[in-house]
């Protein structure tokens, strides 16, 4: 930790961390000659999975700049990327499935007979 | 009372959601960013509301709190307490004494009157998300005024099934502008989000808030040949006889018996203590 006012940097405590870099192959594009391109991954602990897959998804999220095509890949979607890393906002709309629902359940019940009977008054017409 | 600042949300949070209510207050349907907290609540069970409630409640307020309209159901009981043990303001289970009404899913059988706020929680704030996945692509629609997509999905609504296949959460369109989820009320309670209370609407895992002032123009989309139709159990209340209010449907036996009751608790009571 940096004190400014002391000019100096005490040590406060340790953590393990796992950093990973990726080299990945670079066809180039209309701006850029081919080349190896990096993709950055750092996580807490030792979990060496987690940093390579956190490094992939941060090269793929990297099409725009290198001027590459997007391929509808939810990894190149930045949106679906965040919302789907993000646990506490994933949980959320799940949580909320436990609370009663019977006042939209009705609304839809009263249009699931309504359109049903309809549907069988033509078939009866029909025949 | 010393445990808690009032409400829970300290100051600065407060005045940030303040900020966020009066920008939807002043563009009606327009849904505000906001920094939403964490609650101590699950996401999804209201924390939107409650933050907004927090950010409107002053020690003088009257507070009422309804799930699917009824005051006893799990999530009204604890978000009330939660503002007793918090803010220490009166509670009440009547719709005209409380001032700030914090909602799931209904809006009260009584009209409200100017001075009330009623603040609905919201689980997806956007009314175009199932037409189109992308918030980038959504927020451009809005400020583009393109919902050619949501006019679309009605009509193929109309096309395959003879009409318009959406039951609550019907989407509206609010003062010629914006078109605005309403919140998963039942397409019955849509005619009276015109109304002379201020209407707040908290999205917090989404992290969206909203507004209506008093009286502003709330349309529910439709069609001139297919035109917008509030509609109810074709029943009066077993209990307090009312024709004109919204029915949930009982189950009472296992041979197909069943009773239809007023979903708004305090509505359904107060008739049948006036008839006694
Ligand atoms: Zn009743």
């Amino acid at each position: 930790m940096d004190i400014p006012e002391l000019g100096f940097s005490i040590e406060i405590g340790e953590i393990t961390l796992t950093e990973c870099e990726t080299v990945n192959q670079f066809q180039g594009s209309k701006t850029q000659p081919p080349q190896f391109t990096r993709g950055y991954g750092l996580v807490f602990g030792m979990t060496e999975r987690k940093a390579i897959s956190m490094a992939l998804v941060d090269r793929a999220l990297r099409w725009a700049e290198l001027g590459e095509d997007y391929l509808g890949a939810p990894a190149q979607d930045e949106e679906f990327v965040l919302y789907h890393c993000d646990n506490i906002q994933a949980t959320g709309f799940l949580e909320h499935i436990k609370l009663p629902h019977y006042v939209d359940f009705q609304s839809e019940l009263e249009l699931i007979r309504k359109l049903r009977r309809d549907a069988q008054q033509m078939q009866e017409a029909a025949e | 009372m010393k445990e808690y600042n009032f409400a829970y949300l300290d100051e600065q949070t407060k005045r940030m959601i303040r900020r966020a209510i009066l920008k939807g207050l002043a563009i009606p349907g327009y849904q505000v960013p906001f920094a939403s907290r964490e609650m101590p609540m699950p996401y999804g069970w209201g924390t939107g509301g409650v933050q907004v409630s927090a950010a409107v409640l002053t020690p003088d307020d009257t507070l009422k709190v309804i799930d699917q309209g009824a005051d006893d159901t799990t999530n009204a009981v604890s978000i009330r307490r939660f503002f007793q043990r918090t803010a220490g303001v009166a509670v009440t289970e009547k719709t005209g004494e409380a001032s700030v009404i914090q909602t799931r899913h209904r809006i009260p059988e009584q009209a409200l009157r100017e001075g009330q706020i009623i603040v609905y929680q919201v689980p997806i704030p956007e009314p175009l998300r199932f037409l189109e996945p992308s918030e980038v692509e959504t927020r451009k629609m809005h400020a583009l005024e393109d919902y050619g997509l949501m006019h679309v999905k009605l009509y193929e609504d109309i096309s395959q099934h003879g009409d318009i296949a959406t039951a609550y959460a019907y989407p509206v369109k609010v003062e010629g502008r914006y078109v605005m989820d309403p919140s998963p009320i039942p397409k019955f309670d849509n005619p009276k989000l015109d109304m002379a209370a201020i209407q707040l609407f908290g999205a917090g895992r989404e992290q969206r808030i909203y507004a209506l002032p008093p009286y502003t123009k709330v349309v529910s989309l439709d069609f001139d040949d297919y035109p917008f139709q509030p509609t109810k159990a074709d029943h009066a209340c077993a209990l307090c006889g009312s024709t004109s209010s919204y029915l949930d449907e009982l189950i009472t036996d296992d041979a197909g018996g069943r009773m239809f009751i007023c979903s708004d608790t305090d509505y359904c009571a107060t008739r049948v203590e006036d008839a006694a």
